[in-house]
């Protein structure tokens, strides 16, 4: 008996089902926290990273 | 706590070498693109005889060029630039840093020696030979090794949300070039992919896609989260809407590749699934060009003066247009129209020369000032490389939009009588001609503006201080030990209400301190992109390989014979299948004009699938039989002395250069490895079978009134491959099939018999 028999018969059709249905739920946990859970002011610090470093172009 | 302030210099000469070789290879890939556009709009800048000229081995070149030269370096540039000033650290090792840069430069040559010359593997965006793929793979490993060594030693906790986009990167190409390059090689300069027909489509639509999700997207998102805000000087409008950008797409960027094979014999649930994720994309990559253009508020007014900003605009602007084109090409019925036609280019390039190349063009003027401690030579030069870039896409993607629509019609219409319309194919050829040359001005528009940087590189090179300085910063070391914040407290307990114990788990757990630990620590959050990555592709890869239905197989489908086999060899190094595909979809109108529609089961034994993605020239699945031997012969030879008005370049070559027969032997034992059923005798009389087949085609092509002494030529074995093409399914079934029936082959395939040639497992 080949592999691809023994996994025929599992009946993985539904297999994408489930992984979209996973997937969205995922997609509605990352949303509900980053949006509802979690505080605006835990990002400040991490949205200023890019800026303080450099020194200025020379002019 | 007693802080230790540490010194230390960032390696900016690594970043000035990775931007002066972006605009080389960019200007290089550019120029064979102009080549190749012009190879469209007329035939004779094929230059034949010249065989490594010709259209179908350099467009491999240009697509090669533009995203693993242009777009790769351009990548490193900014994520060298970009990370040590973001974990305020140098680079891991120099000495990774130059191994990582003239080993993807060695590359990038070895790719320019190879196309040309037709080593190729015959997959699109996947040409490069075997011994290079190794060599990519190990170039891959030491940028992450330094990039993943610098995050080590970083001083700074939190990874800003770039880093994020660069660590999918590096974790989703390392899959994809590892899984679409499994091959079986056959010699220094050939291999045959592990996966045949069905599942090879599949895995290379998987990277296709992906490739362009995970080199032309996230990494240039990553690059646009750092450079916007420090050209526009403001933070990024919403860290938030950054997380969800990110994690939605990278979760659902990699599913989407089936929507490439709409309407082929891939199950269609496969391409529906695909669909269904390409339009789920659209949010994330809105989010993602609302985010970027929104940090610019309050300093439009800049925008009109800067030529960075200008570049950074134009480019987000067209990232959210190709976002939104992707899924609505995504969609079947449009699909339907548009599969094949050049709208796929014009989508392409709006992304191409648009999202990336103006994100760029806008990251090497900022960092030209930084990197040589000198102004800019001249903003001026750089605005007018901005205008004529931006005239040179929309005459480009205009144009092309046109020449796809035209095709797509006129592929699909029928007259009044309920024939094809335009029934000659090349009629919808030569209706394009014209936009092919709008092509060419915009994309010579584009070309100039790219030289026009070049000017500026060098004057602002010339410019600079000697020697540059070395700039020495500050930073205090990243404690062993990190104390969190305190934690808010929480109103269960400063209300003096008295709940369940639960209630407190519960509330501690939304409030996910865990969470932002969890963003600290780089290890746990590679783990889970590449979990994400992996979970998602096995998802859709699995059924695919292992669920037998998928691919009915057809009894009277056979292995090729040896010569056939080496014609097929001769149509992947001339790269046939960029212009030709072999997938004739289920539509009246193509059954019509092309015959019976492809299913499944009849490319178990094609290693690689050559279904191809684009009809420049007509589909060839069912080519076989439809002409004589010697309409082949001549049409190589001079395709306009058959077909007035093709664009088809002429191979004349093919008619002189000997076969190679030698290989013969070690390419079916190569596929004998593979699955293909070749006996061991087959295989030690592999080059006799071939040459008896070559002498009746030969003895054929002189009856037919065409010239003698071709039977040790290519062209005899590319006849025989062209010949055999999709004939399988009008043969009759060989004896030993058990079942007898009566059925036609068109019904044993709806009801397929399980035969022993079942290759495709």
């Amino acid at each position: 008996m080949k592999l691809s028999d023994i996994m025929g018969a599992a009946g993985l059709a539904s297999w994408a089902e489930i992984g979209l249905v996973v997937s969205f739920i995922t997609f509605a946990a990352i949303v509900l926290y980053v949006f509802v859970i979690r505080s605006r002011a835990s990002y400040e610090d991490a949205r200023h990273l890019p800026l303080d470093d450099d020194p200025e172009i020379p002019s | 706590m007693n802080v230790q302030i540490e010194r230390f210099s960032y390696d900016d000469a690594i970043v000035r070498r990775f931007t002066l070789v972006t605009f080389v290879w960019g200007v290089v890939g550019m120029l064979v693109g102009l080549l190749v556009a012009l190879q469209l709009a007329a035939p004779v800048f094929n230059f034949p005889p010249l065989p490594w000229l010709t259209f179908g081995r350099l467009r491999p070149l240009h697509t090669n060029a533009v995203i693993f030269a242009f777009a790769g370096n351009a990548v490193f540039a900014g994520v060298y630039y970009s990370l040590q000033r973001l974990l305020k650290t140098p680079m891991f090792s120099k000495t990774l840093s130059n191994l990582h840069f003239w080993g993807w430069q060695l590359i990038i040559v070895a790719a320019a020696v190879t196309l040309p010359l037709g080593i190729t593997q015959g997959k699109e965006y996947a040409e490069l030979q075997w011994p290079i793929d190794i060599a990519i793979a190990v170039v891959w490993i030491v940028f992450a090794v330094n990039f993943f060594g610098t995050i080590a030693r970083r001083r700074e906790r939190h990874l800003y949300v770039a880093i994020w986009f660069y660590i999918a990167t590096i974790v989703t190409i390392t899959v994809l070039h590892v899984f679409n390059n499994l091959v079986v090689p056959a010699g220094l300069f050939r291999s045959y992919p592990i996966y045949a027909g069905v599942q090879d489509a599949f895995m290379q639509w998987w990277y296709g896609h992906n490739a362009v999700g995970f080199l032309l997207t996230t990494p240039f998102l990553g690059i646009m989260y750092y450079f916007m805000p420090k050209a526009a000087n403001r933070p990024v409008f919403s860290y938030r809407l950054s997380i969800i950008h990110f994690w939605t797409l990278v979760f659902i960027y990699i599913w989407a590749g089936p929507h490439h094979l709409h309407y082929t014999a891939l199950p269609a649930w496969a391409s529906t699934l695909g669909m269904l994720f390409s339009v789920m994309l659209w949010m994330p990559s809105w989010g993602g060009m609302l985010n970027g253009l929104l940090t610019l508020r309050g300093a439009w007014h800049k925008v009109a003066t800067d030529p960075v900003l200008k570049f950074f605009v134009v480019a987000v602007t067209f990232y959210g247009m190709s976002t939104f084109e992707g899924p609505l090409l995504s969609v079947r019925s449009v699909n339907l129209l548009s599969h094949y036609t050049d709208w796929t280019i014009a989508h392409v390039h709006s992304g191409a020369l648009g999202w990336v190349g103006f994100l760029v063009f806008g990251m090497i003027y900022w960092l030209l000032p930084r990197l040589y401690q000198t102004p800019l030579w001249s903003p001026k030069l750089a605005e007018a490389h901005f205008w004529l870039g931006t005239i040179g896409i929309l005459l480009y993607i205009v144009s092309i939009y046109a020449a796809g629509l035209t095709q797509g019609l006129m592929w699909l219409a029928f007259d009044e009588e309920g024939y094809l319309a335009y029934a000659d194919f090349v009629e919808t050829t030569m209706r394009l001609i014209p936009m092919y040359w709008v092509r060419v001005i915009g994309g010579a528009a584009y070309l100039v503006g790219a030289l026009l940087l070049g000017v500026n590189m060098l004057m602002t090179w010339r410019a600079r201080p000697r020697p540059l300085a070395v700039e020495v910063h500050e930073a205090p070391a990243l404690a062993r030990a990190y104390t969190d914040r305190p934690e808010p407290i929480s109103p269960l307990v400063t209300s003096g209400t008295h709940v369940a114990n639960l209630a407190y788990t519960l509330d501690r757990f939304f409030r996910t301190t865990w969470h932002r630990r969890w963003e600290r620590l780089p290890l746990l959050f590679t783990v889970m992109v590449a979990v994400a990555v992996i979970v998602a592709s096995l998802f859709e890869i699995i059924p695919t390989f292992l669920i037998k239905s998928n691919v009915p197989t057809i009894a009277s489908v056979a292995p090729y014979t040896p010569l056939e086999l080496a014609g097929r060899d001769i149509y992947l190094s001339e790269g046939c299948y960029n212009c030709h595909s072999q997938m004739v979809r289920p539509l009246r109108a193509e059954t019509e004009r092309y015959g019976e529609y492809s299913k499944p089961g009849e490319f178990v034994y094609d290693h690689p699938f050559q279904w191809g993605s684009r009809r420049i020239g007509p589909d060839l699945h069912r080519v076989g039989g439809k002409y004589p031997d010697l309409w082949h012969v001549r049409h190589m030879d001079d395709p306009r002395a058959i077909t007035p008005g093709s664009i088809m370049p002429a191979y004349p070559s093919l008619l002189t250069t000997p076969l190679d027969l030698e290989s013969i032997p070690v390419v079916m034992r190569a596929h004998q490895t593979l699955g293909v059923p070749y006996t061991d005798d087959d295989i030690v009389g592999g080059t006799d079978a071939a040459l008896a087949q070559a002498a009746t085609i030969a003895e054929a092509i002189v009856t037919q009134g065409g010239p003698e002494g071709l039977a040790d030529k290519k062209i005899i074995a590319l006849t025989a491959y062209l010949q055999r093409l999709g004939t399988d399914i009008t043969r009759p079934e060989p004896v030993a099939a058990e079942e007898e029936t009566g059925e036609t082959p068109a019904d044993a395939v709806a009801d397929p018999q399980e035969t022993s040639g079942d290759g495709a497992s």
